[in-house]
């Protein structure tokens, strides 16, 4: 094992036995918490029972279906989406919005055209994963380097030998990548799904016990949940490390963003046709109980904009996506230069940061609301639980991957290490800080989102989870759509000045 | 003196490996597949390439490649280099003129008997170098104990024996593209073509790199068509050396090196070479200072 990961196990180590103390001790009250050995000798006690290794098989089974499935739609779509500019162009901001919606609105769509059975559940694995293997395929097509296309013109290979023998191979890594995401991703949709609407598996047993205050058994699942998604994490990322380091990945830079105006204004329209003409479609397949049409959801939506309770809950959602936007990006924007500055400490820190985040966040919602009870404090966790890691990592990715003359040349000018940190660090990493940025609202909104879901009374996300409780599909489709128009925007805008910004630099 | 006459030296009746006798010829002679005279390989009449309606970057252009000799390209910065030997290879079609290989026209795909090596490391780097060398011969259908013994040579003549089940991210640049080279080499081209391919490798590699590329020229009995921008290295390697105006480029000059066949990086210490060189850069200096005023111009 690397000096960085006995360093890891060590803080891992130290992290669990500061709890344990805590706990013993009485900082940490039982009604929040138990110890870390209680949980285990729970989870021992649990495998032993009859129920348990079948909720688990049902659990992996949905999560295996449902990444091979994004594996596939995923490579396919990066593909296409690769061989159509002008496509890709049009949907790139509904690419980098995708993560903001909350699928879990379409759960009563999947129940009336799948069925009352383990395919919605696979359906919300799915639409959780697709996207990151559809950005991973692009990413990995768009960095191989130009010249090998030309090796394979000078061997004359045909289209299929081309694609066999380079392009697939070039683009190697970076799908792996793909496949470690949808994975993960998978596990993270499916558990989550489980848990807010499912009637078995790992999340539903997490969300049943919770609710019938067995907190001995949550906290012994959630501990499985965490040691599962951990070694899950560190397996795939110790692939990938080795994939990556035997192909020298990554030696040409991402294919950037240089459409017209008009040009995307015309294929934003064709877009939004297509996606009406779907929803109408899907609306005449599963009825009105199911998926309000959009002329009735736009309906819904007018007579909210005149119902000032909605104006209540927009506020009520504005503050608090806020409040963790500016932890989020602040604090973990910070956290990012100060931990990247610092080689030996990233390198410990950022697989730990890693696995830290591929844990499904909505299991721990139980947690949170232990530790802030109901309302605005447990919301602006949630979305900070989301945000704040992401900005962190890209903004340490940023500062290590700093062509490292500009350091030298700090140094040579004598400068301080504040003067460094301000006057080359930070400018030398600013188109970097916007990408994670972007990457950061998205998540941020939907943590937020999931927080009003469950953690509170007002806000949007509670309106779509009232919507859901009490089957008003028009409301929750209203505010689901609002929500994503305004993540559009919001990364459209932001994606234009991340390919600006990636331009200039 | 020998530089700059208008007859070239007489080959040696075998040149092949003469000078590295040590070493084994992996790449054997190019065989000449259409019986043709010692004369035109390749042939570029009237050549033009404009990009789009206004780069006006190449030509037009009239350049015969004789059999067997060493021909180096030398011009400014963007002047289309890397144009002509694009559209020779048959990876971009010219917008006006014709070219032949062997006779036979050459149009948007790389005909049998050409071998291109780029500038930028194009090695595939989820291959081994044994794997990376043999590449070309197992798409061509060579499979077996002969494919076998010509990768084993080229990875011998190379000197890369300690790293044949290494891969590239393993080995230094020059290792890299000597990867290449012999990728490219043990297809056995008639015309090889190589566009900078030292261009980012430090002098004392790039000298050491020319003298193995001198060998194995020897040893196939190619005709090698060279581009880059180190006038030195031109007028070591070179038969002739073709010098470009800037854009859009065309040949101002054709000078003839007169160099004996089995010369080596040791030329550069006769004075024939310092006249080749400043003759060289006498014709260059002014095309290099057009297009640095030109670059300002679009800059400003």
């Amino acid at each position: 094992m690397t000096r960085a990961g006995i360093q890891r196990l060590l803080i891992t180590a130290a992290a669990v036995l500061a709890l344990e103390a805590s706990c013993r001790l009485g900082y940490v009250g039982r009604a929040t918490m138990i110890p870390p050995s209680e949980m285990l000798a729970e989870l021992v006690r649990l495998m032993g029972t009859d129920g348990f290794w079948s909720q688990i098989g049902f659990t992996l089974r949905n999560i295996l279906a449902a990444a091979a499935a994004a594996m596939v739609a995923g490579f396919a779509g990066g593909v296409a989406l690769h061989a159509l500019p002008r496509v890709r162009r049009a949907v790139e901001p509904l690419i980098a919005s995708y993560y903001a919606l909350p699928f879990f609105v379409l759960y009563p769509l999947f129940i009336v055209l799948l069925g009352m059975n383990a395919l919605p559940i696979i359906a919300m694995g799915f639409l959780y994963a697709v996207m990151a293997m559809v950005t991973a395929t692009l990413s990995g097509l768009d960095r191989i380097p130009p010249v090998l296309r030309k090796v394979g013109r000078t061997y004359r290979l045909d289209r299929v030998q081309d694609a066999l023998l380079i392009q697939l191979p070039a683009a190697g890594p970076h799908i792996f990548t793909g496949v470690k995401l949808a994975l993960s991703y998978s596990v993270t949709g499916v558990i989550g799904a489980e848990f807010i609407l499912a009637g078995s598996g790992l999340g539903y047993s997490i969300a049943f016990a919770y609710n019938n205050l067995q907190d001995r058994t949550m906290y012994a699942l959630l501990l499985f949940v965490v040691v599962f998604v951990s070694s899950l994490t560190v397996l795939l990322h110790w692939a990938e490390q080795r994939v990556r380091h035997r192909s020298g990945a990554g030696r040409v830079g991402a294919a950037r963003d240089t459409a017209g105006a008009g040009e995307k204004l015309v294929a934003a329209a064709v877009i939004a046709l297509l996606i009406l003409g779907g929803w109408q479609l899907f609306h005449g397949l599963a009825g009105d109980e199911a998926l309000a049409s959009p002329a009735v959801t736009l309906n819904r939506m007018t007579v909210l904009f005149g119902n000032p309770s909605f104006w209540e809950n927009v506020a009520e959602t504005a503050k608090a996506l806020g409040l963790s936007l500016l932890i989020s990006c602040i604090g973990g924007g910070l956290a990012g230069v100060l931990i990247g500055a610092n080689r030996a400490l990233s390198d410990v820190l950022e697989p730990l940061f890693v696995t830290l985040y591929a844990i499904p966040k909505v299991t721990l919602y139980p947690v949170i609301l232990l530790l802030f009870g109901l309302g605005m404090p447990a919301k602006v966790a949630f979305g900070t639980l989301h945000g704040f890691i992401p900005m962190m990592l890209v903004t340490m990715g940023a500062i290590r991957a700093m062509n490292p003359v500009l350091r030298r040349s700090a140094r040579a000018m004598r400068l301080t290490r504040m003067q460094m940190l301000t006057a080359v660090l930070v400018p030398a990493t600013v188109p970097e800080i916007v990408t994670g940025l972007r990457i950061s609202f998205s998540i941020t909104l939907l943590g937020v989102m999931v927080g009003e879901m469950f953690a509170s009374k007002r806000g949007l996300g509670f309106m779509i989870m009232n919507g859901i409780s009490v089957n008003d599909t028009a409301t929750m489709m209203s505010v689901t759509v609002l929500i994503g128009l305004f993540a559009l925007a919001v990364n459209s805008a932001l994606l234009a000045l991340d390919n600006r910004m990636h331009r200039v630099a | 003196m020998r530089g700059l006459s208008s007859e070239r030296a007489p080959a040696p009746q075998d040149p092949a490996g003469a000078s590295h006798p040590a070493h084994p010829i992996p790449f054997g002679r190019a065989p000449s597949s259409n019986g043709l005279a010692a004369g035109a390989h390749a042939v570029m009449t009237g050549v033009t390439r404009v990009f789009g309606s206004a780069v006006h970057a190449l030509g037009p252009v009239d350049l015969e490649l004789r059999r067997g000799e060493f021909f180096s390209i030398v011009g400014p910065s963007g002047c289309g280099k890397s144009t002509l030997l694009d559209v020779l290879a048959g990876l971009s079609s010219p917008t006006d003129g014709t070219i032949t290989f062997e006779g036979k026209r050459v149009r948007g795909t790389v005909p049998d008997g050409v071998g291109v090596v780029f500038q930028e490391d194009a090695s595939f780097p989820w291959l081994t170098v044994r794997d990376n060398i043999g590449f070309g011969l197992r798409r061509a259908g060579f499979r077996g104990p002969e494919a076998e013994e010509r990768v084993r040579h080229a990875i011998d003549f190379m000197g890369l024996n300690d790293f044949a089940g290494a891969y590239p991210n393993q080995l230094s640049g020059g290792m890299r593209q000597r990867v290449c080279i012999a990728r490219t080499l043990v297809m056995r081209p008639r015309l090889v073509l190589l566009d900078e391919p030292f261009g980012a490798l430090d002098q004392q590699t790039r000298l050491l790199m020319g003298d193995e590329l001198l060998r194995l020229w020897r040893a196939s009995g190619a005709t090698v068509l060279l581009i880059t921008h180190a006038l030195d290295e031109a007028a070591m390697l070179s038969d002739r050396i073709g010098v470009m105006s800037s854009r859009p480029g065309r040949f101002i000059e054709i000078v003839e090196t007169g160099w004996p066949r089995d010369r080596t990086s040791a030329i550069a210490a006769e004075p024939a070479f310092g006249e080749v060189t400043t003759r060289l850069w006498n014709t260059l200096r002014e095309e290099s200072l057009k297009a640095m005023a030109s670059q300002r111009r679009v800059a400003g």
